[in-house]
């Protein structure tokens, strides 16, 4: 067989270590994590200056909007007001207590025994609210207070048919006899007795 | 065959290292954590302006759904302010009374001012009484007189009558009673 002699060993052992050569690994690795670490970087960069572009579009609108929103909140003030307003004048017209309807009601309930001297009537002290003072004479053939009670049962019936919470009473101690006679049209004498009545409803719910 | 290293070479490897070491701390630390701290802030800064883009926006479109009601409301308001004529009351108020009440046939009543005061509800207007007396008049009359102030001024608000009879004419009654009326500020 014939001898074979690798006179070439010391250049692969050369080559090898060429190829191998830990310095060249390491620029290679070297170079190769920092393209990664640039990559992540600006991508990094990328996704900072499309939020800071996307704030800095958001704070421009909104400052435009901020001088609508100043103008419109002042309108609102002015237009609360105004339909505040107009609600609350519509309302006092719509509201107000007729008067004649009341007169009606208590003329009805008058009879020619029964006569009325002084009528005072309140519809703004109290808000919703009618109280009524009625003073005067009536007069019976021959009893006058007990013509007094039914004159407070047919103003409580005739009033309790057109307002809310009605109440009538006489005022304590009003009603008194009186030595005078009364002669009706007709020639009837009626005995008298004076009296105070104390009315008082209600003009809304 | 293990890789010798002389004392040199391993003093290259470890300042290398070192410096490797270094660099990956600075890039964190100068540029990668201020990058995200940046844009966390951004995102925040977005998240906080958003709801006061929304808000301010919703403020604008209720306003614009208001402005539809606005010429209804605008004309109620001119009407009653064509209810209130110019100048001051004491120079318009009585004749305005005088004339209405002649229209039923009622002469010379006498009308007196009596109070002012602001109503809390209505902040550009204010509200006068006043006390009118009209001597001998009869109930018919009386109970016409004020339903025609009443249908013909709806701004006035008859607050009390007193009525009281006549000794000497019983048919003929003496008639006070209270209007209050709305004027602009």
């Amino acid at each position: 067989m014939p001898l074979r002699l690798n006179l070439y060993h010391e250049l692969h052992l050369q080559k090898k270590q060429k190829a191998y050569d830990p310095l060249k690994i390491t620029f290679l690795v070297l170079i190769v994590t920092a393209s990664v670490m640039a990559v992540y970087y600006f991508s990094i960069l990328r996704e900072k200056m499309a939020a800071v572009s996307t704030l800095k579009n958001k704070v421009a609108e909104y400052k435009e909007l901020t001088i609508a929103e100043t103008a419109a909140k002042t309108r609102e003030v002015e237009l609360n007001t105004q339909i505040s307003n107009a609600a609350f004048l519509v309302e006092r017209m719509e509201k107000r207590f007729y008067w004649p309807g009341f007169l009606e009601e208590l003329s009805k309930s008058i009879t020619p025994k029964i006569q009325i001297t002084t009528l005072n009537a309140d519809a703004g002290k109290e808000t919703n609210k009618v109280m009524v003072t009625i003073e005067g004479v009536i007069g019976s053939v021959e009893h006058p207070r007990i013509s007094a009670g039914d004159f407070l049962k047919t103003i409580s019936q005739k009033f309790s048919s057109k307002y809310k919470k009605v109440e009538v009473k006489f005022r304590e101690g009003s009603i008194r006899d009186t030595p005078n006679t009364i002669t009706l049209k007709t020639g009837e004498i009626l005995k008298t007795a004076t009296y105070t009545l104390e009315v008082q409803f209600a003009t809304k719910d | 065959m293990a890789l010798k290293l002389t004392k040199e070479e391993k003093k290259k490897i470890a300042i290398g290292v070192t410096l490797f070491i270094v660099f990956v701390v600075s890039y964190f630390m100068l540029l990668v954590d201020p990058a995200k701290a940046a844009k966390i802030k951004a995102d925040d800064d977005l998240k906080a302006l958003l709801p006061k883009i929304e808000a301010a926006k919703k403020q604008i479109d209720k306003v614009k759904n208001m402005e539809v009601e606005a010429p209804e409301i605008k004309l109620i308001l001119n009407q009653v302010d064509s209810m209130i004529p110019s100048g001051p009351p004491d120079t318009w108020f009585p004749p305005k009374l005088q004339e209405i009440l002649k229209s039923c046939g009622i002469e010379n009543p006498i009308v007196t001012k009596s109070t002012e005061s602001t109503v809390n509800e209505l902040k550009d207007y204010k509200q006068l009484s006043w006390d009118m007396e009209i001597p001998q008049i009869t109930f018919f009359d009386l109970c016409v007189a004020l339903q025609t102030i009443e249908n013909q001024e709806t701004l006035f608000e008859i607050t009390y009558i007193k009525i009281e009879s006549n000794d000497l004419n019983p048919e003929r009654l003496n008639l006070h009673f209270g209007i209050n009326n709305l004027i602009r500020k």
